[in-house]
């Protein structure tokens, strides 16, 4: 009976179990931004389950949630469970179910021990939605994060989903949703009397879709209380430096370190401005001319002056491009400009000793050529307008002081003749200028007169003692005009003519499109101006250059001719002339292929006729050197390498240089280039690939010292391959942008070299206001027909600048 | 059928109202007087002022505003003595903005793959993709662009006239006629320009690379 009874159990409960089946495949993954629904589906007894429970917790956590799943219908056996709270999750979902019969039996899936062995899903979290907060305010490009700052927050992206009530702003830890205005498209949160140090705020909200967002943690760094300056003041400042050391196996090793420290600022306190400049170097030397650089200016409404170094331009002819370490001096109304300039343009350098030779035993010693002080006064001024019509009244003086140099600098010890000339010297100049139709067509014209004594040793000479020495006599006493300027033999012409004017025209016309310049100068062979920069002598110079641009600027031409000759008024027997034409074209269309061709010509020669000299020897004086170069650059970017667009080009460059005349020299050279030149687009790297070309081919004359008969030319073939690769890189937007790069060339034929670069550095903007740049670098070099020629040049650079 | 157009009329001046009010950029930095003209109310502004569609803002002199849009796509740096009418559109999720320029300075940063950004001023009408430029006009209308990264689109709103002005170069336009392209540096432009463009350094730096990495740097010291 016993066992009838225990079979019948068995049977019960099987028939009772057994019925339920239950079926359950998850998902492999949840996404967050998408509905959590959850089915377990019941393959048999259906009608026998009473409920099932879901059981569900993050991955980590120590308790379930409960919920009931939804029970559907005998046509569809299933039971569903959806919840919210699994977009919160972040590291997985843990869960299984409880089933429940009608007898309150339960069934657990997984079976055994489920709340420890659960099923596992892990989360996909749903897209970024931190993106779509756009931080407006604070922009640390443009704003002083002071105790009070401005958060503003755009919501523009997601205004149409956001469910503005669920916007929540937690600024370092605190709710603070209730003091914040929160508009379409924007939440302004106004900060306050904030510590110094690091503030976090975070955005977050939910959409009209019920999905939670939050925004990226921000965190704004408010600065110590700087002290109020009455100055309106801003400048930088900046230190580089660069240490170079040269490693040469055949010769001692060369180190040059250079140190450089830039400092400017500007300021106004009320009318009063002000700006200051000071540049300091390593390479300054007292015993050269200076390189440190260094001014401060004040100005008031008209008036400016000037204190230090300055490079004031008073036209062509008068002072130009000379740094003048002085005092200048500019009032300023309109129509009216009055200039001043005074100081010294070269500072005195004593020369060096040595011996020079040896008599009886002696040693003689000699002085190598010092440099005097030279003084120069400069004024201009200047009545209307740039935009309209000026004229201008320029005028200079420039003169060594005698004083300021030791006699031993620039008198020879061994004949007494000066090997040094100190030197006096007047410009006085008129310039005007037309400009019309909004200076689209501008007229000018300069002329100059100067007065230039080579020698001023001695002072002036009485005019008895200079019309005796120049052979006749001259209509002005020499001594009267001792305090402007210094007359003696040495002024040339004693009475001026027309050698000692200078004058320049010119034309400037940009009209449709055509940018025309042309200007024509003469200079008098006795020209002379100390405090303009290099100003050829007896020289008539003609230049026109035209460019004009097309098809909405893409295609430009530039045209160019430019004429030098000496023998300004044909007052000697031979004259130079030199002549350069210069043609360019290049179309480049955005985004398309392009291409450019150009070609320059230059022709210098004079009228010399060569002819035998003393019957055995030879000298050629006779001038014809023709040169020439043809580029030709084409350039294709190809858009459709898609992970890295990439610009290819082609250069060709041909050109020569032949001496005609003497047949010193004839160069020939073939140069090409291919490069690529590539944007990654996933990555944040732009690289560079060169590949360079070049055939030399030389011929090289020299001439016997004694007779004067060339020696029979050198040839010289050679050729030139080199490979350069760089890559560049752009992280934390742009601001810093490591580099690498690298080249190895290689000389071939008549010479064998070779050479490889290498450099490593970084730029590196630190805020908006502080930059650093460092470089290290290595050269080798190495001639393969010398033995052991091996040279490095290591370089290190480093440029730190701070803005205020 | 002559309600549903009335119907129309009115949801489409509501929903124009509706737009109008909405914030479309920030005053994130304002210095000096800077006045807010919104529907024929004016007030002067500081930072932080909310900026709606149709806003005009006059810089008085010596004063400066820097404006940044709700896509966070566009910085425009108003200068002295300037009126700028902020006028945009949203289309889709992206926001096009076509400001008016009536008078006076901007300078202006503008990031790729964002909504159209266009400047117009009396005469021309400039538009720009990822770009770094300032726009200036004079007492007359005309129009002079300098174009300081990317590449800027001008085009005259009479003729049709354009010209593409890239990195380094500078154009004028009449209004009517060919524009000219040049070369600028930085000289170019004013000292207080300069300044407002945070360009304070007299120093200009020119680096050089030839196509074999040889590098050499130029400096010039300009007053």
């Amino acid at each position: 009976m016993k066992n009838v009874i225990l079979f019948i159990l068995i049977i019960f409960i099987s028939s009772l179990y057994g019925e339920i089946i239950l079926e359950h495949q998850g998902p492999l993954t949840l996404k967050t931004d998408e509905p959590f629904v959850l089915t377990l589906k019941i393959r048999d007894g259906f009608n026998e389950i009473y409920k099932i429970l879901f059981f569900y917790r993050e991955s980590g956590a120590l308790s379930y949630f409960e919920v009931e799943m939804e029970k559907g219908t005998e046509s569809n056996p299933i039971f569903t469970v959806a919840s919210n709270n699994i977009i919160n999750f972040e590291t997985g979902l843990e869960y299984y179910f409880e089933v429940y019969d009608k007898n309150d039996n339960l069934v657990t899936l997984p079976e055994m021990r489920p709340e420890i062995n659960p099923f596992r899903i892990a989360i996909e979290k749903s897209a970024d939605f931190s993106d779509l907060f756009v931080r407006l305010s604070p922009d640390p490009e443009l704003s002083d994060i002071t105790e009070d700052f401005i958060i503003a927050i755009s919501l523009f992206a997601i205004s149409d989903d956001l469910n503005y009530d669920s916007v929540k702003l937690i600024f370092d830890g605190k709710d603070v949703t209730s003091s914040t205005k929160i508009s379409k498209n924007m939440l302004i949160y106004n900060v306050t009397k904030s510590k110094e140090g690091k503030h976090s705020y975070q955005i977050s909200g939910e959409l009209l879709s019920g999905e939670k967002i939050t925004s990226n943690l921000w965190v704004t760094e408010v600065e110590s209380k700087r002290k109020e300056f009455p100055l309106n003041l801003t400048g930088n400042v900046a230190f580089r430096t660069k240490i170079h050391t040269v490693v040469d196996s055949l010769d001692d090793g060369v180190t040059d370190d250079r140190y450089d420290f830039l400092m400017n600022f500007r300021g106004k306190y009320k009318k009063l401005g002000f700006r200051s400049k000071l540049s300091l170097s390593s390479r300054e030397d007292k015993n050269k001319q200076p390189v440190n650089r260094y001014n401060i200016a004040f100005n008031v409404p008209y008036f400016e002056v000037v204190g230090g170094d300055l490079t004031p331009n008073y036209g062509t002819f008068t002072v130009n491009g000379k740094n003048i370490r002085g005092i200048h001096g500019k009032f300023t109304v309109p129509s009216f400009k009055l200039i001043t300039s005074y100081g010294n343009s070269y500072r005195s350098i004593n020369g060096e000793a040595y011996v020079d030779s040896t008599e009886n035993g002696q040693e003689i010693t000699n002085y190598t050529n010092g440099t005097f002080q030279r003084k120069t006064f400069a004024v201009r001024t200047e009545v209307g307008s740039q935009s309209g019509f000026l004229c201008g009244l320029s005028f200079s003086k420039t003169k060594d002081k005698l004083s300021s140099l030791n006699e031993k600098y620039y008198i020879s010890q061994t004949d007494s003749f000066p090997t040094v000339k100190p030197k006096d010297n007047l410009v006085l100049a008129l310039d005007t200028r037309l400009a019309l139709l909004n200076q689209r067509l501008i007229f000018g014209a300069e002329g100059a007169m100067s007065l230039y004594n080579n020698n001023i040793i001695g002072g002036t000479m009485s005019k008895d003692s200079l019309e005796a020495d120049i052979g006749h006599s001259i209509p002005f006493d020499p001594e009267t005009w001792e305090n402007i300027f210094i007359i003696n033999k040495n002024v040339e012409p004693i009475i001026p003519n027309l050698s000692n004017f200078a004058y320049k025209t010119y034309l400037r016309i940009y009209l449709f499109r055509n940018l025309l310049n042309f200007s024509y100068t003469g200079i008098g062979a006795s020209f002379n101006s100390l405090s303009a920069n290099y100003l050829p002598i007896d020289a008539k110079i003609l230049s026109i250059i035209d460019n004009f641009t097309l098809i909405d600027n893409q295609l430009a031409i530039n045209l160019s001719f430019n004429y030098i000759s000496d023998n300004l008024y044909d007052e000697k027997e031979v004259t130079s002339e030199s002549t350069n034409y210069f043609a360019q074209l290049f179309y480049r269309p955005p985004g398309q292929p392009y291409f450019g061709i150009s070609y320059c010509s230059n022709i210098s020669k004079n009228n010399y006729k060569s002819e035998e000299e003393n019957g055995s020897s030879y000298i050629d004086r006779s001038l014809d050197v023709n040169s020439g170069n043809f580029a030709f650059s084409i350039g294709y970017p190809v858009n459709k390498i898609v992970f890295a667009p990439t610009t290819f080009s082609f250069n060709f460059n041909t050109s020569f240089n032949k001496d005609e005349a003497a047949k010193l020299f004839d160069y020939k050279k073939n140069y090409l280039t291919l490069t690529a030149k590539s944007e990654f687009m996933d990555l944040p790297l732009y690289t560079t690939l060169v590949y360079s070309f070049s055939i030399n081919d030389n011929i090289n004359r020299t001439y016997d010292e004694n007779t004067g008969f060339g020696i029979d030319p050198v040839k010289i073939k050679s050729n030139y391959n080199s490979i350069y690769l760089k890559g560049a890189f752009s992280f934390e937007e742009d601001k810093l942008k490591p580099y690498i790069d690298f080249r190895y060339s290689i000389e071939g034929g008549d010479v064998s070299k070779t050479s490889q670069m290498f450099n490593l550095g970084s730029n590196y903007n630190i805020g908006r206001k502080t930059f650093m740049n460092a470089e290290f670098g290595m050269v080798f070099y190495e001639d393969n027909d010398i033995e052991n020629s091996k040279v490095s040049h290591y370089n290190f650079r480093f440029k730190i600048k701070q803005k205020f | 059928m002559k309600y549903l157009r009335i119907i129309i009329i009115i949801v489409f001046i509501f929903s124009s109202y509706l737009y109008s009010l909405d914030t479309i950029a920030l005053t994130i930095k304002v210095k000096g007087t800077v006045e807010l003209n919104r529907d024929s109310n004016i007030k002067e502004i500081i930072t932080g002022e909310e900026l709606y569609n149709n806003d005009i803002l006059e810089s008085k002199k010596d004063s400066f505003a820097a404006i940044k849009f709700i896509d966070g796509s566009s910085i425009v740096k108003l200068f002295p003595n300037s009126i700028l009418e902020i006028r945009t559109e949203k289309e889709g999720k992206q926001l096009n903005k076509n400001n008016f320029l009536k008078m006076g300075e901007l300078w202006a940063k503008v990031t790729q793959h964002t909504g159209k950004f266009e400047v117009e001023t009396p005469t021309t009408v400039v538009s720009v993709k990822g770009t770094t430029f300032l726009l200036s006009i004079d007492k007359n209308g005309e129009t002079d662009l300098f174009t300081f990264s990317g590449e800027v689109l001008i085009k005259n709103k009479v003729d049709g006239e354009s010209a593409l002005v890239g990195e380094g170069k500078k154009a004028h336009s009449s209004g009517l006629g060919p524009i000219e392209v040049l070369d600028f540096n930085i000289t170019d432009l004013d000292e207080e320009m300069r300044e407002y463009i945070e360009e304070i350094s007299n120093v200009l730096e020119i680096h050089l690379e030839n196509p074999d990495g040889e590098k050499k740097e130029i400096i010039i010291e300009f007053e």
